[in-house]
């Protein structure tokens, strides 16, 4: 090997090595891309918090109505009983409603959950709006406590007309390992 | 063409266990490799016939559930990563040095390091297996080789996969950066890059996806670790992180993975086709062209691996119509290899007939891909044996049979000696028979509903598995002919010429046969 093949082969191998670094930082990268690229393009199934004075503001579309189903489920790593106090409701678009979830601690020690949830179509997530939301921090129960939980909506009137029915769907897991002191 | 310049050794260099301990020869490099590849075959190969001898009957007759789906997971990983991975870096250790008439890999001290490093990230890989006291209550990982969270983070010892996972990258990616140094710094004169033999080309290409993907990968699992051991929940929903993203980033490495796989594949039969049909290869440059866009579609289609998790329409439509792109460049490459053969003075020696049932086979596993492209059907076929059945023919029959072949092709040039034919074809009809006896089945039984990755299953699919059983104890028994094969033609046999075969085309066959020592110190001409 002369010394100009050795001169490219390190130009190569830095180019090289640089794409590797480049493209680990890119792997975790990822995670907030993800996040901003589905939000940007309304596909991530996320549902967006609003302050109750824009709630307020929406003028209820009358013509439609909208059932709206809640499901629940517990991790099997937190001893809970957790269930939606009415199984659905029929709610005009634009209208703000309010729902409650009932959870209870079944074990003798204070534990903290945390809710996830899941809207079903996925198209109908990005008209779902939440001004209030047991799912948007830590919930800590006692030994046996039981707690009523809130969750105000309203639906976008400018959902697709397609859509008469919404799942929503809450799943609690286990966060003492997360738990905020 | 130059003549060759074979030249005596100068240096004498180390014999016994240093010569393989020490050595920085691309040739004895690529011979490790491939030894290596070829034990961790039988070895993937073994815990593959344990699953098909618990699925030989309905009930659980051998092993224990955990077992079993230790031993799917760690079948899966020492296939792709220990296997097939590795025969092609040994292939092209081999090859590309005498292909493009360099004199050894670019840098070959890195090249001894890339391989040694395999056998340590193996060992880690199934360490955990020997621990838990009783064999059958082993340890190793038992979350499939999708390794999905959150399943994966609750695994006790995801520290050791964790760290082989990352060896086994770091060996690819230096393996990948000397390939891409030695393609693109080391060609003789006048090899311009669009007169580089489709090896070679394919080599650049995946070379290229190997250091875009597997940082990612090294990524995905470190974000493992840490959610494990170190308190982060980049993938755990209690602590506000997100398990279908992990998904989403194992799948942005694992499309191109999948690639990696099979594109040095279609390289080595574009070099036997033409060969045995003695014909030039039809469409060159689209092929490499074509080659290219499988590369770059590669990175746009991962989420159809996921259809299931609940993607909106609008995602799972780009995803459907993104995938069904690539049967259209896959296609040029199966209609230039038939184009090739049509109207060829073919002759059906071992290598031509593995490379046959390459493109017959992979085909029909491009097929039932087009299938499960299809997201609305996808719903049903998802995780079912019609899955298992997909990707087993496109690696089996794909990406195997063409390094089996490209084995019988460049075996002559490797050892000096011609093989022996007569059980060539013995293993040639008994693998491609049983290959798919096994996997046909699975077919059948995924479209009837048969899950993936269960130690058990319901009565009606019991037929057909126990044909996939049969099959599979088959197609790993005939694989000891090709062991007793390879081994008879490195100690002697009928001498081969330095051509091998009937005018085939490519630098390597203007060296002696055995290939020397060192091959091409003073770089050939090429016209």
């Amino acid at each position: 090997m002369d010394a100009e093949q050795r001169k490219a082969n390190s130009r190569t191998v830095k180019k090289a090595v640089v794409v590797v670094i480049g493209m680990f930082a890119f792997g975790f990268a990822l995670i907030p891309l993800y996040n901003v690229i589905c939000e940007k393009l309304g596909i991530n199934g996320q549902t967006e918090q609003v302050s109750k004075a824009v709630a307020a503001k929406v003028k209820p579309d009358l013509q439609r109505s909208i059932t709206v189903k809640f499901y629940s489920h517990v991790n099997s790593g937190l001893n809970w009983e957790f269930e939606p106090a009415v199984d659905q409701v029929s709610v005009h678009p634009g209208k703000l409603t309010r729902v409650e979830y009932i959870a209870t601690n079944r074990t003798g020690a204070e534990t903290v959950g945390r809710a996830t949830f899941r809207i079903s179509p996925p198209e109908a997530a990005r008209f779902f709006k939440k001004s209030e939301c047991f799912c948007f921090t830590q919930q800590k129960l006692k030994g046996g406590q039981r707690r009523r939980m809130p969750l105000v909506f309203y639906i976008d009137p400018k959902i697709s007309k397609r859509i008469d029915s919404i799942i929503l769907s809450y799943s609690f897991q286990n966060a003492a390992q997360y738990a905020k002191k | 063409m130059s003549e060759a310049v074979a030249h005596d050794h100068h240096h004498a260099h180390p014999t016994g266990l240093k010569r393989w301990l020490f050595t920085t020869n691309h040739k004895d490099i690529g011979t490790l490799y491939l030894w290596f590849s070829f034990t961790m075959f039988i070895v993937g190969g073994i815990m593959a016939l344990v699953i098909r001898a618990e699925l030989f009957e309905p009930g659980m007759q051998i092993v224990k559930p955990n077992f079993f789906n230790m031993m799917t997971t760690l079948h899966g990983l020492i296939m792709v990563f220990g296997a097939i991975m590795p025969a092609f870096v040994g292939l092209a250790n081999w090859l590309i040095p005498m292909m493009i008439g360099a004199p050894d890999m670019a840098l070959p001290r890195m090249n001894n390091w890339s391989f040694w490093i395999l056998p340590f990230a193996a060992t880690l890989l199934v360490a955990p297996m020997f621990m838990g006291g009783n064999f059958m209550d082993g340890q190793g990982p038992a979350f499939g080789w999708t390794f999905y969270a959150p399943l994966s983070t609750n695994y006790q010892n995801l520290g050791f996969f964790v760290f082989a996972v990352h060896l086994l990258g770091i060996s690819s990616i230096m393996g990948s950066i000397n390939i891409i140094a030695t393609i693109l710094n080391m060609r003789a004169p006048g090899m311009t890059l669009m007169k580089m033999p489709l090896f070679v080309w394919t080599w650049l290409i995946t070379a290229f996806l190997l250091i875009a993907v597997m940082p990612v990968l090294a990524g995905a699992v470190t974000m493992l670790l840490t959610d494990r051991y170190f308190g982060t929940s980049f993938f755990i929903a209690a602590g506000g992180g997100d398990p279908v993203l992990f998904q989403h980033v194992f799948w942005f490495f694992g499309h191109p993975e999948v690639y990696i796989m099979i594109l040095p594949a279609f390289g080595i039969v574009s070099h036997i086709i033409p060969t045995f049909a003695r014909k030039k290869l039809f469409g060159y440059s689209s092929m490499v062209y074509a080659t290219a866009s499988i590369a770059f579609l590669s990175f746009i289609v991962w989420a159809h691996h996921m259809y299931t998790v609940g993607m909106p329409k609008a995602g799972i439509l780009f995803f459907t119509y993104a995938t069904m792109l690539i049967a259209v460049p896959t296609g040029v490459k199966v209609f230039n290899w038939v184009a090739t053969m049509w109207r060829g003075a073919m002759t059906f020696e071992t290598p031509m007939l593995f490379a046959i049932a390459f493109v017959v086979l992979f085909t029909f596993g491009g097929f039932t891909g087009l299938m499960l492209s299809i997201s609305t059907a996808d719903f049903q076929y998802h995780d079912s044996y019609f899955v298992v059945a997909h990707f087993h023919y496109v690696l089996v029959p794909g990406a195997l049979f063409a390094i089996i072949a490209g084995v019988y092709y460049w075996l002559p040039k490797w050892t000096g000696n011609m093989y022996s034919e007569t059980l060539g074809k013995w293993h040639f009809w008994l693998s491609a028979i049983s290959v798919n006896l096994t996997f046909f089945p699975m077919h059948f039984v995924g479209l009837a509903g048969m899950p993936r990755r269960y130690a058990d299953y319901q009565l009606q699919f019991a037929e057909f598995n126990m044909m996939s059983s049969i099959g599979g104890f088959v197609f790993g028994l005939s694989q000891l002919i090709f062991l007793y094969l390879v081994i008879k033609c490195i100690r002697g046999g009928k001498k081969a010429t330095d051509q091998v075969w009937d005018n085939p085309e490519g630098l390597e066959w203007t060296v002696p046969s055995p290939a020397p020592y060192h091959t091409f110190e003073t770089p050939p001409a090429v016209k």
